[in-house]
Parts: structure tokens; C-alpha cells; sequence
């Protein structure tokens, strides 16, 4: 037991944070080969906040991510094989090919909006007194957007049912946050709008969990909103994309040193060292992810491509005729 | 005479000016690094206080460009991807736009915008051309189509005492070209004939105009002439530039990236009927995105983002069948 997980929900959660990872580096790997086009930005790392997110949620709670957690969407029990069809911008893609990856429903590919919609999912919930909560992740680059900080003042003042959860990995793109904030934690900003602000070693998933389920249950009992911070790392470089430019912003030395604290070794270490589970059982979950990855990027691949009219039919959800109108 | 890079000739002709004057600076997110390719070693030549990394805060940095550019400074803006531009669209437009007529001619923001445009399976939030927007904003839009051009609007832009916004087309900003080492403008609202010929004229915007240029070069063969306009500065456009032509030909096509309802083509085609409505043998055609966000897949992208060649050819084979 570790908390009130019994073994079997430990060794459900290695498999998690392994499916996310190996989610994510199989989307590079496909991106390499061509077979994945456009951006892709893996959250090789973050695998602690994305399950502990993933764990803390209940049934009818909703989370916005950002375009750093299509792991988390795997945590949370979406089928790895419509986000890969997606990224091929297949029909049985989860978007139907027309998102991609920066534009997955609850991910936002501008930065900023997912505290906004999540108080909104909240306000929703609260004037249907329903007993759900929403959670809002951003990162800390994100956590300089206007908007972000318009809708925490709105949450707060509202106690709505909703948990800001940002996932400072220290980096927006290039800039780190010590140069884009005084805060050593970025939490104290609960200060300015008077909700409660944490902050958690966000490589570690049972730190994580335990944080945000009671934040989440304390916004569901009606006491409003807070902050979670949690400190994490990206392993990978900022996007498919900028990993070309090979710039020189973070050190080697700094990024060795948070490699060290990988979440996924560091969770099956302690199920490990507190004998919950053997070397074997382990390589055993690493086998049956191996196996579910591969079938799930088959699918894709075997997936057709849209229709053309496809390209038109979504445009609007109450249809007018006449529009959309084509380009040539 | 040398070949560099589109790039390369807008950042050299920034550097130049900077070294020059000291009230311009440059901000936006990732420049020290250069991140989009433009103040490529500017940092260590103007140090951090001409080249200013911001945190993610469009809205709030734009509006800081307008305030030091009514003090005096000459910003120059760089957004990191052309949508977040609207982030600080009532900072663009409702604000830094119009500055200068609300205070009865005393306060000036001479800003430029950087707005690098981009698209190819990277969807619906990262793939608008918005210079459409930017001109119902009335704000001053240059979009150059190569390098020499580019060098050229942009000083003017950087020189002009109203906020410009120069869009730089996806695609084409790799691209080798003529360009002179020297300091040059190119005025803002002057286009230019890229190709003359006598049977249609083809209006042609940014990455556009080297499609509609290839276009004109294949159906050459079949002795069918394009004359070229590219309008280079899209607000205001060279309207006497494009009646001369559009006179001469009787015909024509405009090309443009944004989307079809209220377009910069729109705009263009309102124009031709209200002004050259006796010389035209033929309905004004125009090829624009389709009225609706890019979508991912490439099998759909392809059909609401016009390649340019494909496009055009058809509608010339269109138009002259009429
Ligand atoms: C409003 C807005 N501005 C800029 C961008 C471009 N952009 C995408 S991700 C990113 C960095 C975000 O940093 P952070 O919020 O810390 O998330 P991380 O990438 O580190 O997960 C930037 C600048 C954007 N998507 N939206
Ligand atoms: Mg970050």
C-alpha cells in the first residue's frame, strides 16, 4: 500500500506514466519518419503531473491541458490510437484529422485560455449545482498571459469549483522563468486574488496526486478555487520543431541533474524498494505498454484519410445556407 | 550582385537602422535567441535593453510599444507566430492605430510589427494569414514577395511615424535573392509589375506572387500572357498602378491568403468595379483560403489554402473561355 493505492493500483500507475512517455516518444519517432506532420511538443518528463492530474480527477471532472499533455489525455483513459490517427490527420483521427496535435479538445494551441475555460466549465457547474470540478493547467510562460489572470480573479471572486494547476517546467520556449517572473514560486499569485496557492515537486506523482485531489475536493465542497504549482522539467527540447535550432538556453549539467529525478524510475524505484512489486512485474507492464502502443499506431496507419468535403462539413453546428464559402 | 536570404535581408537592414538610430529597440518573445531568425546576434551587438525578450504577454507588450513609441522610441514588434497578433488586436488597433488622430495629430507611435505568416499541417490556431484584419484596422500592412523588397519596406516601415505592419509570407523567407548591401526604402503603398503581358492581370499577394510568376511563365508557352501586379504594401494598395493594368488587359485575377468574406481580394475586386468597371470584358475572379480555419490533415489543407499555380492556371483556362 502507498497512500490507498493497493498494489494493483501501484503497479496501474507505472503503466500510466509509461504509456504517457512512451506515447510521447513514439509521436517523435513518427514524427522523424514523416508518417506524423506539424508541431509536436512531448511532455517527456512531466509524466508525474500528467498522471497525478490523471489519478485526482473523478468521474465528471474535466481538465483543460495544455498542448505540453497529450500524455495526460492517455492517463486519463483516452485510446492512444485515435490521438496517433489523429497526428496522421486520419478520419478515425479523436479531431477527426482536422485538430492536430497543438488543437486536441481541452488543449488550447494559444496559451493563456485554458484558466478561462476552465471557470467557465465551473461556472457551468456551479449554476447547475453539479458537484464537478474543472482544472485549468498552464505553463509558467503561460502564466504571463492577461487573461489567465482576469479569469483567477473571476474564479476567485465567484468561488468557483475549479483548480489552477501549472506545470512549471522553467522554460517557455527559450525563456526561463527566472527572467519572466520575480516569484521564486509562482503559487504566491493565489496571493492577488485571494485563493490558496501550493507548490509541489511535480516529479514526484504521489506529491502531485495527494495535492491536487485535495485542492479538487476542496473546490468540489464549495470553498472555490486555488493554485498548484508544480515543478517539473522537460526532457526533450521545446517543440519538434525548435530541436532543429539546438540552442544553447538550458545546460547540460541542468538538465543531468533533472534526468536524475525522472518520475517514472523514481515511482517504480519505490515500489521497488518498498517491495509492493517485483523487477519482473515491472518489465512485464513494460512489455504489455510496448504491445498497446504498437497496436494503436497500426490502427492509425491503417486508418483512411478524410473525405474532402470533410474539409467544409464542420463549420458550423447550425447550418446556414450559403456558408462556409469556398476559396476559388 | 550578392545573394542572401529574404531573412537575412530584413534583419540587415534592421541592424543597419539600429545601429543608426538608438531609439529604435526590438522586443518579443525568444528574440535573444533569435528564435524566428531575425535578430540573429543583435544581442550581443545592442545588448538587453535594445533587444528585449518578453514573457509570454502579447497583449501587455504591444501596449508598451505604443507607450515608448509615443515617448519618443521606435519599436519595432516581432509576434512569434501571426495569430497571437490578435491578442493585442484592440492594443494594434483600437489603440496604437488610433493614438495620432484621437489626440488631434499630437501623439505619434511610429511601431513596426514583425508578423511571420505560416501554415502546412499545423492547423487551425497556428495557420491564419491575418493582414485582412490588420487592414479593416486601418493600420498600414506591407506584405513583400522577396527579399529586395522586403529590405526596402521595412526601413520605410521603421522610418514611418504611424504603426506598420509587415507580414513575412511562409515559405519564401528562405529564398536566395539580389539584394544591394546599401541602405534602400521602397515607399510604402508603391507596388510594382512583376511580369508585364497583355491578356490578364493577376493581382498576387506574398508567397503568392513567385506562384502567379510561374503560372505566367507555363501558359507563356501556350501564348497566353499574365502581367503580374503585386501590390507589395496591401493597405493602402497602388491603386493607379493596378487601373493602368487592369485597363490594358481587361481581365483579372486576384490571389490572397486571408479568407474569402472581406478580404484583401474583396477589397481589390470592389475597387476594379467602382473604378475600372468600363474597360473589364470579364468578371473580376478571385482564389482565397476557403471561409474556414486550416484544417490538419494535409488531404484537406490542400483544399481550402490555395497552392497558387493550380489555382490561377485553372481560372485563367476560365476566364479566357468566357
Ligand atoms: C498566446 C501565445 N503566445 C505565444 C505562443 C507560442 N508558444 C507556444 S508554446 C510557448 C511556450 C510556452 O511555455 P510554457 O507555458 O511554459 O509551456 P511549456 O512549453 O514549457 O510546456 C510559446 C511561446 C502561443 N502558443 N500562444
Ligand atoms: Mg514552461
Amino acid at each position: 500500500m502507498i497512500e490507498n493505492f493497493d498494489k494493483e493500483k501501484c503497479l496501474d500507475i507505472y503503466r500510466l506514466l509509461k504509456m504517457s512517455r512512451r506515447f510521447e516518444q513514439k509521436t517523435l519517432e513518427l514524427g522523424g519518419q514523416g508518417e506524423i506532420l506539424g508541431s509536436l511538443h512531448v511532455g517527456v518528463g512531466q509524466e508525474a503531473v500528467h498522471v497525478g492530474i490523471a489519478l485526482a480527477l473523478k468521474k465528471g471532472d474535466i481538465a483543460f491541458r495544455t498542448h505540453r499533455d497529450s500524455g495526460q489525455m492517455v492517463a486519463e483513459g483516452i485510446e492512444p490510437k485515435y490521438l496517433f490517427a489523429e497526428l496522421m490527420g486520419k478520419i478515425n483521427g479523436y479531431c477527426k484529422g482536422l485538430g492536430g496535435s497543438m488543437h486536441l479538445p481541452g488543449i488550447s494551441g494559444v496559451l493563456g485560455v485554458n484558466v478561462p475555460m476552465a471557470s467557465g466549465a465551473a461556472l457551468a457547474f456551479k449554476i447547475r449545482n453539479e458537484k464537478r470540478v474543472a482544472v485549468g493547467q498552464y505553463g509558467d510562460g503561460a502564466s504571463n498571459l492577461g487573461p489567465l489572470h482576469e479569469a483567477m480573479n473571476m474564479a476567485a471572486i465567484w468561488k468557483l469549483p475549479a483548480v489552477f494547476i501549472c506545470e512549471n517546467n522553467g522554460y517557455a520556449v527559450t525563456t526561463s522563468i527566472k527572467y519572466s517572473s520575480l516569484l521564486k514560486n509562482l503559487s504566491d499569485r493565489g496571493k492577488a486574488w485571494g485563493i490558496p496557492g501550493e507548490t509541489v515537486d511535480g516529479m514526484d506523482v504521489m506529491a502531485v496526486y495527494k495535492a491536487a485531489s485535495r485542492l479538487i475536493e476542496r473546490a468540489r465542497s464549495g470553498e472555490g478555487p486555488a493554485i498548484l504549482e508544480c515543478k517539473t522539467y522537460r526532457f526533450e527540447d521545446h517543440s519538434k520543431s525548435t530541436a532543429n535550432l539546438v540552442l544553447s538556453y538550458r545546460s547540460k549539467d541542468e538538465i543531468a541533474e533533472w534526468m536524475e529525478k525522472d518520475p517514472i524510475s523514481r515511482w517504480s524505484g519505490r515500489l521497488l524498494n518498498e517491495k509492493i512489486c517485483t523487477q519482473d512485474e515491472i518489465d512485464k507492464i513494460d512489455e504489455t505498454v510496448e504491445k498497446d502502443i504498437e497496436e494503436a499506431v497500426e490502427f492509425a496507419k491503417n486508418s483512411p484519410l478524410p473525405e474532402p468535403e470533410d474539409a467544409f462539413k464542420y463549420m458550423y453546428a447550425t447550418k446556414i445556407e450559403g456558408i462556409p464559402q469556398k476559396g476559388w | 550582385m550578392r545573394e542572401i536570404r529574404y531573412l537575412k535581408a530584413v534583419s540587415e537592414t534592421i541592424e543597419a537602422e539600429m545601429e543608426k538610430d538608438p531609439s529604435i529597440f526590438y522586443m518579443g518573445e525568444d528574440v535573444r535567441y533569435a528564435l524566428k531568425g531575425i535578430p540573429r546576434g543583435f544581442i550581443d551587438k545592442f545588448g538587453p535593453e535594445r533587444i528585449i525578450d518578453t514573457p509570454i504577454s502579447e497583449a501587455g507588450f504591444v501596449g508598451i510599444a505604443t507607450g515608448a513609441a509615443v515617448q519618443g522610441m521606435r519599436p519595432i514588434v516581432e509576434f512569434q507566430i501571426s495569430m497571437f497578433c490578435f491578442l493585442a488586436y484592440d492594443e494594434i488597433v483600437n489603440q496604437a492605430q488610433k493614438m495620432y488622430y484621437m489626440s488631434g495629430a499630437q501623439m505619434k507611435v511610429p511601431v513596426t510589427y514583425i508578423v511571420p505568416l505560416n501554415f502546412g499541417s499545423i492547423a487551425g490556431q497556428h495557420s491564419d494569414s491575418p493582414h485582412s484584419f490588420m487592414m479593416h484596422g486601418l493600420i498600414k500592412t506591407i506584405m513583400p514577395s522577396n527579399g529586395y523588397d522586403a529590405k526596402g519596406l521595412v526601413l520605410s516601415a521603421i522610418r514611418d511615424d504611424d504603426p506598420v505592419i509587415v507580414f513575412l509570407p511562409a515559405g519564401i523567407t528562405g529564398r536566395k535573392g539580389e539584394v544591394p548591401e546599401e541602405q534602400y526604402t521602397i515607399p510604402i503603398g508603391v507596388g510594382e509589375i512583376k511580369r508585364e503581358g497583355s491578356d490578364i492581370t493577376v493581382v498576387a499577394t506574398g508567397r503568392l506572387v513567385p506562384k502567379a510568376l510561374e503560372a505566367a511563365e507555363n501558359l507563356a508557352k501556350e501564348g497566353i500572357s499574365l502581367e503580374v501586379y503585386d501590390p507589395r504594401t496591401l493597405f493602402p494598395f497602388d491603386k493607379p498602378l493596378l487601373k493602368k493594368s487592369v485597363q490594358k488587359t481587361g481581365k483579372a485575377i486576384i490571389m490572397d491568403d486571408s479568407t474569402r468574406t472581406c478580404g484583401f481580394a474583396a477589397e481589390v475586386a470592389a475597387f476594379l468595379s467602382d473604378e475600372c468597371f468600363a474597360t473589364l470584358k470579364a468578371p473580376v475572379k478571385r482564389i482565397t483560403r476557403a471561409d474556414v480555419p486550416v484544417p490538419f490533415s494535409l488531404a484537406l489543407e490542400k483544399l481550402v489554402v490555395p497552392e497558387g499555380v493550380k489555382e490561377l492556371t485553372e481560372a485563367v483556362y476560365d476566364i479566357l473561355k468566357k
